[in-house]
């Protein structure tokens, strides 16, 4: 059992990790209901809602109020050091920032491994990134919540 | 094999044998080690936002935070007070993560007031002045029903936390700790 005493320095950072992790999921949330409010209609909700959660591993929601810390490298979404482990999390982010006003036409598609240098995966990734950090900044008025990198014991 | 995390955009976008692996972009500070690392794809790609306020599309999202700052923790020098910055949030998390998911308030805290609430409360301060203000705002925006549940669950669990699955000592009867004092 870890102290708040003392905490090591594992608890630490895996508590601040959730803390980033909850800031960048929900102003994602806020901003999309925000943006595209007729995604968010009585009968578009569910499947907004589930394109969402399909960006973010672990499947209990933005929350994570059930999940454990992750065990593995393949828990981390967006945030593991694979694209190939990466990729359908980068898509899902792609989907939902394509139906965004402004965003560009390259995120209408979703990027395949090739097996090669994957620039596509990495091109595709970046343009999201710039493009959400963008429009959450115009939207904010300050630094939108980045994700954080999760540290294995 | 490429490092997701540890590319900067002129690598993602290089040919491959213009890459390499553990690049930091140029200009990095190193962060404390308190810190989880950024995402690299995502830091290097907010170096290139126009930050100019200006764009600033006011009105339409609250620009609170949903959540503590993790910044606010690491800011924190002296060990006991640091304990208390986790304990209160550890001891709300929860619940507070299930207000903001089915019933969440119409803005957010900001970083002072989460401060505020995080450095607990202590309403013997006379109420004209700033910190008691800022207290009385964070009480507002978090909800009375939330705070009286938190120090109650409190009081049912001095020594134990638990939190995603793990118990985490609490050991806080050593402190002054008044979050039921709002």
């Amino acid at each position: 059992m870890s102290s708040l005493s003392d905490p090591p320095l594992w608890l630490v950072r895996s508590i601040l990790w959730e803390l980033y992790e909850l800031n960048f999921r929900y102003e994602l949330y806020a901003l999309d209901h925000t943006i595209v409010p007729e995604c968010w209609t009585t009968s578009e909700v569910r499947t907004r809602q589930t394109l969402l959660h399909s960006i973010f591993p672990g499947g209990s929601g933005l929350g994570m109020q059930s999940e454990p810390l992750p065990q593995e490298p393949c828990e981390l979404g967006m945030c593991t050091r694979s694209m190939e482990v990466a990729l359908p999390y980068v898509n899902n982010f792609r989907e939902l920032l394509s139906a965004w006003p402004g965003a560009p036409s390259c995120l209408r598609s979703s990027a395949k491994m090739d097996g090669q240098s994957n620039s596509k995966c990495y091109e595709l990734f970046l343009t999201a990134c710039q493009f959400y950090l963008q429009t959450a900044f115009d939207f904010l008025g300050r630094q939108p919540s980045l994700p954080h990198v999760f540290s294995f014991i | 094999m490429l490092d997701l995390l540890c590319l900067v955009p002129d690598q993602a976008t290089a040919s491959p044998h213009q890459r390499s692996v553990g690049a930091k972009a140029k200009g990095d500070e190193a962060n404390p080690p308190d810190i989880p690392e950024p995402h690299t794809l995502f830091e290097s790609a907010w170096k290139k936002v126009n930050k100019n306020l200006q764009r600033r599309k006011s009105g339409f999202v609250n620009p609170g935070y949903r959540f503590p700052k993790p910044l606010l923790f690491v800011g924190v020098g002296v060990p006991e007070r640091k304990k208390t910055y986790f304990l209160n949030w550890l001891s709300v998390r929860s619940l507070w993560i299930d207000q903001v998911d089915r019933h969440p308030p119409l803005k957010f805290p900001t970083p002072q007031m989460w401060r505020d609430f995080l450095n607990t409360i202590d309403t013997s301060l006379p109420s004209s002045t700033r910190s008691a203000s800022s207290k009385l705002a964070v009480l507002d925006i978090l909800g009375e029903s939330i705070v009286q549940a938190a120090a109650k669950g409190l009081a049912e669990a001095r020594e134990e936390i638990v939190w995603r699955g793990r118990q985490v000592s609490s050991s806080i009867s050593d402190l002054p700790f008044c979050i039921n004092t709002f």
